[in-house]
């Protein structure tokens, strides 16, 4: 569903990038770790379209982003770190304008952006200026931007940074769903928490260059996929007693 | 950690030194040539059109009534050169990284006078054409005359730069509630200050449409929510009007003609940097993430351009009643051809240097100052300008989809 083929990047005398390859099959979370520099922010730029490989290519849902741009971006949802937006946009304008960009059925779209932005704790703001948000409120947009159209592949760079703590738990559960329904989820953090409990395999980028994958079962993830905060979080949400 | 003595003129002075050396390297080669022959080009035209009435005055006059004159020339550059340093000053302090030199024990005055360092830069481009006024009037009068004007225009120069700098700051310095107790300088770095009241917009109608139709929604709700596209907008509709005023003024109809289309092609003009600023405001991580061809940008854009000239040409054609109807039909043609031609080289300068609305900016109305100069100078050649702008323009539209190549 996304392959990354031999995926070559560099900035001047600085490799980013030096001969990635991967897969992230549908239905798959994959989380991709490395220090700062290890060329994370990069394979991701590259891979949503934003930044041309020197060599290489990144394909989704078969589709080469740097050929076959237009399919390939339709297929595509993707959180950024740093997003931007037309700042004197409402957040419900910026979705609406997406969801015409992306063809979807206006109805449909509006009833998922209301109940993706209730689950984010969104909807008293959405329509206020994007420019009035603050950090995390614009990832939160960024976010659920990527995700309204159910896309075939998933890339979130450090898309859950800035989240409160209820709102973490229900992006990662939609991601969840998302996968559940096939979409092929990479997932770039520094939490090493979130990546353990969130993906099924992980990807290490050191040097530029892939220097490790490990599945759920090498690195010994907690069979429970919440935390023990998120889970008290949830029976809070549930109205339990802690 | 050993501390020594705190140097905060001498770091500022070096980081002014490096964004200067940063400046200039990012300027390639071809820019550099490019930049000095319009410099080369405007100061040669300025000295042409001023030394014939510098001439004319010293037969009129002699010596004295040269040196007025050329005086109120160049007073009229440091003037000018102040006007460019107020908006450099006001779009600085706009975006001002408040918290950042708050967070450094720099003292209030030196963050002032490096902001005023940094508004100088574009009036610097008012010394060549000073420079070129100088020259014109420079073997019309004593030679210690014409020095001490030069100085004079320097000094002149630097104060009307420290003035027009410091009303941009003092008109943003403004303060309110406790920020207002604040010292101006401090109260342009207080973010707080910075907040405007936040008023929800109404909710969108979620529509279905073409990728080409949602970016023209988005540009009719942008162009009056933002202060930059709508500025140029009002100001197309203010020559168009201006433009149509002319009809009335009572001059004879072919003179009334030629006033209405100078009215005409300023609006034109504004209405391609509506174009520019326009798509350089879209942020081009969230484009370029979008399935949204090139194509569909550029039919959003020109489509509106057309729509708009088309009307603004019309009532042109509508208001020369003095002209038979098969001449008003061909003024129209006449009209909107070349105006479209110069609103639609703004907007292929804006997609090939998409997001970098500010070069985009300066290579479009520098293009067409040239092309105004060459119209000047030899009849009807600014147009050959244009059109080679245009076909220029159009030549780097491919840059669209290697955007680090542009």
């Amino acid at each position: 569903m996304l392959r990354i083929e031999n995926l070559q990047r560099a900035y001047g005398d600085l490799t980013a990038l030096a001969g990635v390859s991967f897969e992230v099959r549908p239905g798959e979370i994959v989380g991709l770790l490395g220090a700062n520099g290890a060329g994370k922010s990069t394979l991701l730029r590259t891979a949503a379209g934003l930044q041309p490989p020197d060599a290489g290519h990144v394909f989704v849902a078969a589709h080469d982003v740097w050929v076959d741009h237009l399919a390939a971006r339709a297929a595509l949802g993707y959180a950024a770190e740093e997003p931007s937006f037309h700042e004197e946009l409402s957040a419900a304008e910026h979705l609406a304008f997406i969801a015409t960009v992306r063809g979807l059925d206006p109805h449909e779209a509006q009833i998922r952006a209301r109940l993706l932005a209730t689950q984010l704790d969104l909807d008293s703001r959405l329509d206020d200026p994007v420019r009035s948000y603050s950090h995390g409120m614009r990832k939160k947009v960024s976010f659920l931007a990527a995700i309204l159209h159910r896309p075939a592949v998933v890339l979130c760079d450090e898309a859950l940074e800035g989240f409160d703590a209820p709102s973490a738990l229900a992006a990662k559960d939609e991601l969840r769903t998302l996968a559940r329904d096939g979409a092929a989820v990479l997932f770039s953090s520094h939490v090493t928490e979130t990546v353990e409990r969130l993906c099924d395999r992980i990807v290490l980028l050191h040097g530029g260059l892939v220097a490790r994958t490990m599945t759920r079962a090498e690195w010994g993830a907690p069979a429970d996929a919440h935390s023990p905060l998120e889970r008290l979080f949830l029976d809070l949400a549930r109205g339990a007693t802690p | 950690m050993t501390l020594t003595r705190p140097d905060p003129a001498g770091a500022l002075r070096r980081l002014h030194q490096r964004l200067m050396a940063r400046r200039l390297a990012a300027l390639n080669g071809r820019m550099r040539v490019v930049l000095v022959s319009l410099a080369t080009l405007l100061g040669a035209f300025t000295f042409w059109q001023a030394r014939i009435p510098f001439d004319g005055a010293h037969r009129a006059g002699g010596a004295i009534a040269t040196l007025r004159l050329e005086a109120f020339a160049l007073a009229a550059a440091a003037f000018a050169a102040g006007s460019l340093a107020h908006w450099r000053q006001s779009a600085l302090v706009a975006r001002l990284p408040g918290p950042e030199w708050l967070a450094l024990p720099v003292p209030a005055a030196l963050v002032a006078r490096h902001l005023l360092t940094e508004s100088r830069l574009p009036a610097l481009a008012a010394v060549p054409l000073a420079f070129a006024l100088w020259l014109a009037g420079l073997d019309l009068m004593p030679w210690l005359w014409s020095a001490l004007l030069w100085v004079a225009f320097l000094v002149a120069w630097l104060e009307c730069t420290r003035l027009g700098a410091a009303l941009a700051r003092f008109a943003r310095s403004r303060g309110d509630g406790a920020a207002g107790a604040l010292p101006p300088l401090m109260r342009l770095l207080v973010p707080g200050h910075r907040q405007h009241r936040i008023r929800a917009v109404a909710p969108p109608r979620w529509r279905r449409g073409s990728p080409t139709l949602a970016v023209a929604r988005l540009d009719r709700t942008l162009s009056w929510r933002s202060p930059g596209p709508r500025a140029r907008l009002f100001g197309a509709i203010i020559a168009s009007a201006l433009s149509s005023a002319a009809w009335w003024s009572g001059a004879p109809p072919l003179l009334a003609r030629a006033q209405s289309f100078v009215g005409f092609t300023i609006a034109s003009a504004l209405l391609g940097g509506w174009a520019v600023v326009r798509t350089c405001e879209d942020p081009a991580d969230l484009l370029r993430q979008l399935p949204l061809s090139f194509g569909a940008l550029w039919r959003a854009r020109f489509a509106q351009l057309v729509v708009v000239l088309a009307l603004f040409a019309l009532v042109q054609a509508a208001l020369a009643t003095a002209f038979p109807v098969p001449a008003r039909i061909g003024q129209w043609l006449t009209w909107f051809i070349p105006g479209l031609a110069i609103a639609t080289l703004g907007l292929h300068y804006a997609i090939t240097l998409h997001p970098r609305g500010e070069i985009a900016e300066n290579l479009y109305y520098g293009w067409l100052g040239v092309a105004l100069c060459a119209s000047l100078m030899i009849p009807l050649m600014g147009w050959a300008v244009l059109i080679v702008g245009l076909v220029h323009s159009s030549l780097r539209l491919s840059r669209w989809h290697t955007p680090e190549a542009r």
